[in-house]
């Protein structure tokens, strides 16, 4: 601990001039108390299956050696410091603000915080993350590239299919159900998925007109089908939670069959 | 152990004496280092002695002591002058062969800069046990003989930093450990790796020697030479050294003090340890040895020496490793036999439970799940080794429930999966501090931080409490659901709160019969809340200090707490007093835990060890250490035979309990581990941690590859396979849930608690 802590400290309560050496020697008291405070305090935290450290831990250790806890620090979430800086020394100090007693008498009660109520839902189902509000969205691309690079690792979070498509026309967001990928094994599309697959691929490259909205020559035809599709596979590589690189293969399959028919 | 105050005036004229001796001039006052309060001048200070008439035994030695050491500097006339003014007679001083041993002579360690000089004789100046022989011995290096504290009425504290004498000049001290340091650099790879456990408890027993002596500047100068050297997993300690620079802030520190006493122990195999012996008993390493000697405990063992990552694996607590014989003794890990139930087949009619050999219309099943043979299992404890409370009629029909559920218990393994239904409290407000279910998984309570415990039904029946006596005694009490008509349905609702804590809740256990709650909490107290009327009947006071942890016996009846006085207390429900009090530990103990069969009590602490203790007679049994940080969850397997471990540092680590040995280290979380469980047939494991996420273990693949039995039990070491990613076999993310408890349902549904933390 700096002297200057003891310094600001003495001014504070006012005595004006301490000598260095006392400053020092006191600080140097000091720091084993507050490191011994702190460490308590972290005991405490631990317990409270916390990651912050709040005034009440520091309360609680200072309770635990028997010093009267600092009264009036109790704040959500950071104590209010204001930093302060003048004279050659920066300081933070904790501002007291004095207020008017009929103020507080006369403000009207803050409104009553929720009561602890507690909800249940299914982090998992038979080894699988359903996509619930409740649960995390699923991982991102880079996570299933690690996955499907590393097949051993039997990291199996649930994926969900999201449909951000960019259509050439206009189209809402249509939310995917949940797709369950049970690697290694059949990928099993479930009949609302179905549906939604065909939606889509009749959206892009159907060829009712007044679902794509745009005149086709037949000329054209093949190849405006072929822009539709490349279309569909921005739309798809630009999704963030879709990873291709499982699908690369086959989709560059689909797509070479089309182009020995082209003129 | 006796408080130390600062006035006792004991242990600082040694001290005084002490630091003159350096420089070999009595009386010479001035040139005690500032700060300590007793500066009197020392001769003052031996004269002053006699003068309080030497009555205390302790002052007659230090008396002794001094007159010796003037002999001994051929100071005949202050020899003299002293001698006469203490009344003492001439056949009192010289050679005391008995364990009075004023003399001290014993001590090793010159005040002079070369070592091996047996002079400095107040290095064990209170009650030390020194041989006369030694104490008249020749300048050749004495042994140090511990600091005894039988027979002596002298605190305890005061005798243990009494014997941090000054081993040898302290500047010279960063030149010993270098010393050390390019020797065990220079020796074979196979026993550095050994060697260098050396280095952490002598940087630490340095460094508080020279604080202790004062040299602050010393100290801080030794401890930024070499602190940067030690071993990662240390580095918490010592951020805690590092405030420590006076000798004042020692004495406040009862982990430090114990830490002091109780010696480091270290498992060295025995070429590493003939090596180090004969390099540091040449003479100028002499030093070292000493230290060594005083404050380590090797333990020697004949085999191969251990490679870094397996002492890596076993080190990490406050008091170093384990000795052997401290796991040695023998556990009995079996389960105890269920008392046989005969199952009724046709459920509805045959509600209640049948006496043995009662006999029936139809036949009815036997109860499988108790144990199949007759013989007793030779690891198992007798059924009557701890007392345990009969069972009542209520128990036997939820026995009965409890077979009829396993029977349709799901079989879990890699390739089947629990479903994890998992409940959320919102709104806590980061108060959630402790999470219970019962076993039947039908009521949870959590303990939270503004010292409410709340209790919640799960099932869609409600909570009711029973009925005032006034209304009570209206009922028809021959009907047949008198115990519906208790309970007052005007009470009925969802959840229940429990007030009457005057701190936060940190522990909180259902009893097996479901009628009572336990719960503990920062203000000392454990209470006893009744599940019928949801009020409290007892408040267990024994801890003077916040109460950790707290856990009902698997049977009922006995419970445990463990708590910041380092000491675990077992209690009855019906006595005030703890039935026993499990201390040990160096730190505070942060979870306790029942083994299955009720016979022992696993407590893991802050120390960064686990202490299996037997509750027949409160001996420890096992001592685990190994994380490197406190630990925060204990789970027995179901069978009784390992125990599985989660702390701060994330890793999860398996113990055999049998063998008293690890044997396997689950690496994946990155945050500490607050919840641990087996699945009901043990092939699962489940962790909970604060990184918001619940992982799921093979657990019966890690115990399998230990059923051979190819440990070298001698020395007990293991190389772990690092195959965590193998046992993982799923991962499952909350949104932003820190998982604190885990319980599996009784068909092996994991139910996991934690609160939304946004």
């Amino acid at each position: 601990l700096p002297g200057e802590l003891m310094k600001g400290i003495a001014e504070s309560i006012g005595v004006s001039q301490m000598q260095e050496c006392v400053c020092v020697s006191e600080c140097s008291l000091l720091s084993p108390s507050v490191c011994l405070c702190s460490q308590d305090a972290l005991k405490f935290m631990h317990h409270g299956k916390r990651r912050k450290l709040m005034t009440s831990d520091i309360d609680y250790a200072l309770k635990l050696k028997n010093v009267e806890p600092l009264y009036g620090f109790h704040a959500q979430d950071f104590i209010p410091f204001r930093f302060a800086s003048g004279g050659g020394r920066e300081l933070y100090f904790y501002e007291e603000k004095e207020v008017d007693l009929s103020d507080i008498i006369n403000t009207p009660l803050p409104r009553v915080p929720l009561d602890v109520s507690m909800k249940a839902h299914w982090l998992s189902i038979e080894g699988v993350q359903p996509a619930i509000p409740e649960n995390p969205p699923p991982a991102p691309k880079e996570q299933q590239k690690a996955e499907s690079t590393e097949p051993l690792k039997a990291v199996k979070p649930g994926q969900e299919e999201e449909g951000q498509l960019q259509g050439k026309d206009k189209k809402k967001l249509l939310e995917g159900s949940a797709m369950k990928l049970k690697p290694r094994s059949t990928h099993e599309l479930s009949v609302e998925q179905q549906l939604y697959y065909k939606e889509i691929t009749e959206a892009c490259v159907g060829s009712c007109e007044a679902k794509r909205a745009v005149r086709v020559n037949v000329v054209q035809n093949n190849l405006a089908l072929l822009i539709y599709l490349m279309r569909m596979v921005k739309a798809l590589m630009d999704n963030p939670t879709l990873y291709l690189e499982k699908y690369v293969s086959a989709a560059q399959r689909c797509l070479a069959l089309p182009c020995p028919t082209l003129p | 152990m006796a408080a130390v105050q600062d006035g006792s005036i004991e242990p600082e004229p040694e001290n005084e004496i002490k630091t003159e001796t350096s420089n070999e001039v009595l009386g010479n006052p001035g040139d005690a280092s500032g700060g300590v309060p007793p500066t009197a001048p020392v001769a003052a200070v031996a004269t002053e002695k006699p003068a309080a008439a030497a009555t205390d035994s302790t002052e007659r030695q230090t008396l002794l002591a001094v007159l010796q050491f003037l002999k001994k500097s051929k100071l005949f006339e202050s020899e003299e002058i002293l001698r006469r003014e203490a009344g003492l007679l001439n056949e009192i001083g010289d050679s005391q062969g008995s364990g009075a041993g004023g003399a001290a002579l014993g001590g090793g360690g010159g005040a002079e800069p070369e070592s091996g000089d047996a002079s400095s004789l107040l290095s064990r100046v209170a009650g030390a046990v020194a041989t006369a022989q030694s104490a008249n011995a020749t300048p050749a290096p004495a042994k140090v003989t511990p600091v005894v504290t039988g027979g002596d009425d002298q605190p305890d504290v005061n005798v243990v930093l009494a014997a941090y004498s000054q081993q040898g000049d302290p500047v010279l001290y960063p030149v010993y450990y270098s010393g050390l340091k390019r020797f065990i650099d220079s020796v074979l790879d196979c026993h550095r790796a050994e060697l260098s456990q050396v280095f952490y408890p002598l940087f630490v027993h340095m460094y508080l020697e020279l604080v202790y002596n004062q040299y602050e500047k010393e100290a801080k100068a030794f401890f930024d030479k070499f602190h940067g050297d030690q071993e990662c997993y240390y580095k918490d300690d010592l951020r805690i050294l590092s405030g420590l620079t006076k000798k004042e802030h020692m004495k406040g520190n009862e982990t430090l003090l114990d830490f002091r006493t109780s010696k480091f122990v270290l498992r060295i195999s025995r070429d590493s340890y003939q090596l180090l012996k004969r390099h540091l008993q040449e003479r100028q390493n002499n030093q070292i040895w000493n230290i060594i000697q005083e404050h380590l405990y090797i333990d020697i063992f004949d085999g191969m020496p251990r490679s870094k990552g397996q002492i890596d694996s076993m080190s990490g607590s406050l008091a170093g490793e384990a000795k052997r014989e401290a796991n040695k003794a023998k556990v009995f890990y079996g389960l105890l036999k269920e008392p046989e139930i005969e199952v009724p087949l046709d459920d509805e009619d045959e509600e209640a439970e049948n006496e043995e050999g009662k006999p029936k219309k139809k036949k009815p099943k036997k109860d499988s799940t108790g144990s199949k043979s007759k013989k007793q299992d030779p690891n198992a404890p007798q059924q009557s080794r701890i007392p345990l409370p009969e069972l009542k009629d209520s128990d036997k029909l939820d026995k009965i429930m409890n077979m009829k559920e396993a029977t349709k218990r799901v079989r879990l393994g890699p390739e089947s999966l629990p479903s994890i239904c998992f409940y959320t409290f919102l709104n806590a407000y980061q108060g959630l501090t402790a999470v219970d279910f019962t076993d039947d998984s039908s009521l949870v309570a959590g303990g939270f931080a503004d010292s409410t415990v709340r209790v919640w039904s799960v099932t869609p029946k409600k909570l009711r409490g029973v009925k005032t006596a006034g209304d009570l005694s209206l009922i028809d009490k021959d009907s047949d659901d008198v115990l519906e008509r208790i309970m007052d349905e005007k009470t009925a609702s969802e959840s229940k709160n429990l007030y009457g804590h005057s701190g936060p809740v940190y522990g909180i256990s259902f009893s097996p019969d479901r009628n009572y709650l336990l719960s503990c909490s920062e203000d000392a107290t454990v209470r006893l809340w009744s599940l019928q009327t949801f009020t409290c009947l007892v408040g267990y006071k024994g801890h003077n200090y916040p109460v950790w942890d707290t856990q009902f016996s698997p049977y009922g009846y006995y419970f445990i707490s463990g708590g910041h006085d380092r000491v675990a207390r077992l209690w009855a429900t019906d006595h005030y007093q703890p039935l026993r009090i499990f201390s040990g530990h160096l730190a505070d103990i942060t979870c306790t835990r029942f083994h299955p069969n009720s016979n022992y009590v696993a407590t893991g602490s802050a120390d960064r060890t686990i202490r299996l203790w037997d509750v027949l007679n409160g001996n420890c049994v096992r001592i685990f250490t190994g994380h490197k940080g406190p630990i925060h969850c204990l789970a027995f397997s179901p069978n009784g035979k390992f125990l599985a471990s989660g702390a701060t540092d994330g890793r999860v680590l398996l113990w055999d309990i049998g063998h008293g040995l690890m044997i396997g280290e689950l690496k994946g979380h990155t945050d500490t581990v607050y919840a641990l469980k087996f699945s009901r047939d043990g092939e699962i494991l489940a962790s909970g941690s604060m990184d918001n996420t619940v992982r799921l273990w093979d657990a019966t693949k890690a115990f399998d590859d230990i059923e051979t039995d190819d440990f070298t039990a001698a020395t007990g070491h293991i190389t772990l396979p690092e195959n965590s990613q193998e046992l993982l076999l799923g991962s499952y993310m909350t949104k932003s849930t820190p998982v604190i408890h885990l319980h599996f349902t009784r068909r092996n549904l994991l139910l996991g608690a934690g609160a939304y933390n946004p």
